[in-house]
């Protein structure tokens, strides 16, 4: 199945970029990201002397034979990220209704940012909680892990409501976390699951999607529908500037308390093109952390 | 042209309508829906707002609505067919025995152009409309000109509608028989001019000659002796149970007058004997000691007895009439030679119908039936109280339908 027209372009410009980890994973197999383990891999850094409780095998015998005194020899080891992409595919991400820019936004950050991560090496999978249940690909780094995610992406319509919470569940330490929402339902639960999640070593990264019309709300007088509630309220002129405030406001709240949680926070247009902003988002991740 | 007898019910449904429309225009107005995420961040407000409509919307509905309201006012409103600039005319028409049978074309016509035309006798009725005036049959009862009069006044405010003005116009021969002391009084009921069409009276019906042949001893015989012939002309006095030949001549127009020497020979219902003190008929009274024992067949009562019970009846036959007479003759004394018993025979042999009197009245009586030049306008009639009513009925059904209507229009724009 080809994926859709517009990620080819997408994915084109997103050639030999890559998306470092910010802190050093803790999983063994071997990746492209340095690993708070010192393995046995060849790639010497230091000598560091020896200490109680020390693997006696990674003494450097030789040293110790030529200088009688114990040092151990100190290698970077590097391991792969499992990245999974939490995609919120409620009725709120098919805005406007007319574009669906806000699902397609979305769609376009999950293909990219995952092709960024595969060419890492990093197995990716791919998470959509629906009214029906979460459906789960499980993370791989085959190739055609990218054209599985493009399809399943294309086969899905935002509709209905569902618990982001929900598909955060059997995340391991050192797996990163791609949270694209709207973040307009269950805030709180969602971000206290993914408190818990950094707190085990979980890379947390949310992409706020918003729409133009969103930010700044048509000239018309409407009565404003949220489609995942009851909710129904007028919007007129008169309310317009109110209503602007208050969602930068929350907008503001929100990413401070991302941010605050240990999370990368981001906020993306609907319109805006998304391979800068995925550029912007994994160049702004390294290794920030001391090794040891 | 319509005009409204409450035309306030309209002014107020106009009013009514006005209000309807600017609240139409400033209604409370739940705006179009708009899916909007992020709804919440909007202030909470009521859902519906009054704004003032730029252009109006769902004419239909509101085209509806006033509609309904307009038809409510206007059934309320009691609408009314204004009456044409024209004259009425309501001609009342001779057809008592006085009339000639046929009328001449001037009649003719005047019925043809009649809003309404009343034949009169005894009794005015009306006459259906697209008669001609020859075919009004003439009866035998004798004309009453109040009674016509009567008829014309009450039926008159019918044609209030038909015209500004109201014609009233008898034909007539106004004969003296037709003429009461009441007509004048009755006349002055009708506050305008009254059309005389004097038509030429009937001939005098050929009264055959009764030949009643009595015994000489026979009391009635005397009795009749004493009224005159000319008196019981055309009338036949038999003692007996008739036979053909005087029902046949009944027929041609006399009156048969049955009047049995014994009355228990009669073929009549017997009663038990018993005496009365009196017998009357026509205003004349005859006080004796009459022996009553049997009772006159069906009829219409021509005289009674003191107590009320009929004494004789009279019945229809052919164009002349049968009387059966149950007042005993062999009285004791000079009962029958009485002024009283001579009067009471007289009456009881009088021509069938009573006597004719077919002679026009005085110049002067005709004079005073005409009144005034002016015609009755027709707004000087009171409004019939029965009758077509207007069409308020139809505009409360039409707006009753419309109302129903109405919410599906609603809930149709939603």
């Amino acid at each position: 199945m080809p994926l859709h027209p517009s990620f080819g372009p997408l994915l084109d410009a997103l050639v030999g970029v890559t998306w470092p980890a910010r802190r050093s994973s803790g999983t063994g197999a071997a990746g492209s990201h340095p690993s708070r383990l010192r393995g046995l891999t060849a790639e010497f850094t230091e000598y560091r002397p020896y200490r109680q409780g020390d693997d006696a095998r990674r003494l450097d015998w030789k040293l110790l034979a030529r200088t009688d005194r114990a040092f151990l020899r100190i290698t970077d080891d590097h391991a792969i990220r499992p990245t999974l992409l939490l995609l919120d595919a409620s009725a709120s991400l098919a805005f406007p209704e007319t574009t669906h820019a806000k699902w397609i936004q979305a769609c376009r950050l999950a293909v990219g940012l995952a092709a960024v991560a595969r060419s890492d090496g990093d197995p990716v999978g791919l998470i959509i909680p629906g009214p029906d249940g979460v459906l789960r690909l499980a993370p791989r780094a085959h190739r055609l892990a990218i054209a599985d995610i493009a399809r399943t992406l294309n086969d899905t319509s935002p509709a209905g409501s569902a618990s982001l919470v929900a598909g955060m569940e059997g995340l391991r330490p050192g797996s990163r976390l791609v949270i694209i929402s709207d973040f307009l339902a269950e805030e709180a639960a969602l971000l206290a699951r993914a408190r818990e999640l950094i707190v085990t070593g979980v890379e947390v990264f949310a992409l706020h999607v918003i729409a133009e019309e969103e930010r700044v709300p048509p000239d018309v007088t409407r009565l404003a529908v949220d489609p995942e509630s009851p909710l129904r309220r007028p919007l007129h002129d008169e309310v317009r500037d109110h209503y602007m405030t208050t969602y930068a406001t929350w907008r503001s709240a929100l990413a401070e308390s991302w941010r605050r949680a240990g999370a990368e926070y981001t906020e993306v247009r609907a319109e805006e093109d998304a391979a800068p902003v995925i550029r912007r988002l994994v160049r702004g991740t390294a290794v920030v952390e001391k090794r040891w | 042209m319509v005009t409204f007898a409450a035309p306030l019910w309209i002014g107020g449904a106009a009013a009514l309508s006005l209000l309807v429309v600017a609240l139409h225009l400033l209604a409370r107005r739940r705006p179009r829906p708009l899916i909007y995420p992020t709804a919440r961040f909007l202030p909470d407000q009521p859902a519906s707002a009054p704004a003032a409509a730029r252009r109006p919307s769902d004419l239909l509905l509101l085209l509806l609505r006033v509609a309904i309201i307009l038809l409510i006012g206007a059934a309320f409103a009691r609408p009314l067919r204004a009456p044409p600039r024209r004259t009425a005319h309501l001609v009342l028409i001779d057809r008592s025995r006085a009339a000639p049978r046929i009328l001449d074309d001037s009649v003719r016509a005047l019925v043809r152009q009649a809003s309404l035309v009343i034949a009169f006798d005894t009794t005015g009725r009306e006459v259906p409309e697209a008669t001609d005036a020859g075919d009004i049959i003439r009866s035998s009862p004798r004309g009453s000109l109040s009674a016509a009069l009567l008829a014309a006044v009450r039926r008159a405010p019918t044609l209030a509608a038909e015209g500004d003005s109201l014609a009233l116009h008898v034909v007539s021969p106004f004969a003296v028989e037709e003429w009461d002391e009441a007509t004048l009084a009755i006349r002055r009921l009708w506050s305008g001019r009254i059309d005389l069409h004097v038509v030429e009276p009937a001939a005098p019906a050929i009264r055959p000659d009764g030949g009643s042949s009595l015994r000489a001893d026979d009391p009635l015989g005397a009795t009749l002796g004493l009224i005159g012939r000319e008196s019981q002309a055309g009338a036949r006095v038999v003692r007996s149970v008739p036979i053909a030949a005087d029902s046949n001549w009944a027929t041609a127009g006399g009156a048969l007058v049955y009047w049995p020497r014994v009355p228990v020979e009669a073929p009549w219902a017997t009663l038990g004997r018993d005496t009365v003190g009196g017998v009357f008929s026509g205003g004349q009274v005859v006080v004796a000691p009459f022996t009553r024992v049997v009772r006159p067949p069906e009829g219409v009562v021509i005289a009674r007895w003191a107590d009320g019970t009929a004494a004789a009846t009279e019945r229809p036959l052919g164009t002349g009439c049968e009387r059966d007479v149950a007042i005993p003759t062999d009285m004791a004394g000079d009962v029958m030679l009485r002024p009283g018993m001579l009067a009471l025979v007289r009456a009881l042999t009088a021509p069938c119908g009573g006597r004719r009197d077919f002679v026009r009245v005085a110049d002067a009586l005709l004079d005073s039936l005409r009144g005034p030049s002016m015609l009755v306008a027709a707004s000087q009639l009171a409004r019939p109280v029965t009758g077509k009513v207007p069409a308020n009925g139809w505009y409360l059904a039409a707006a009753f339908l419309l109302l129903a209507g109405e919410p599906l229009v609603r809930r149709g724009r939603r």
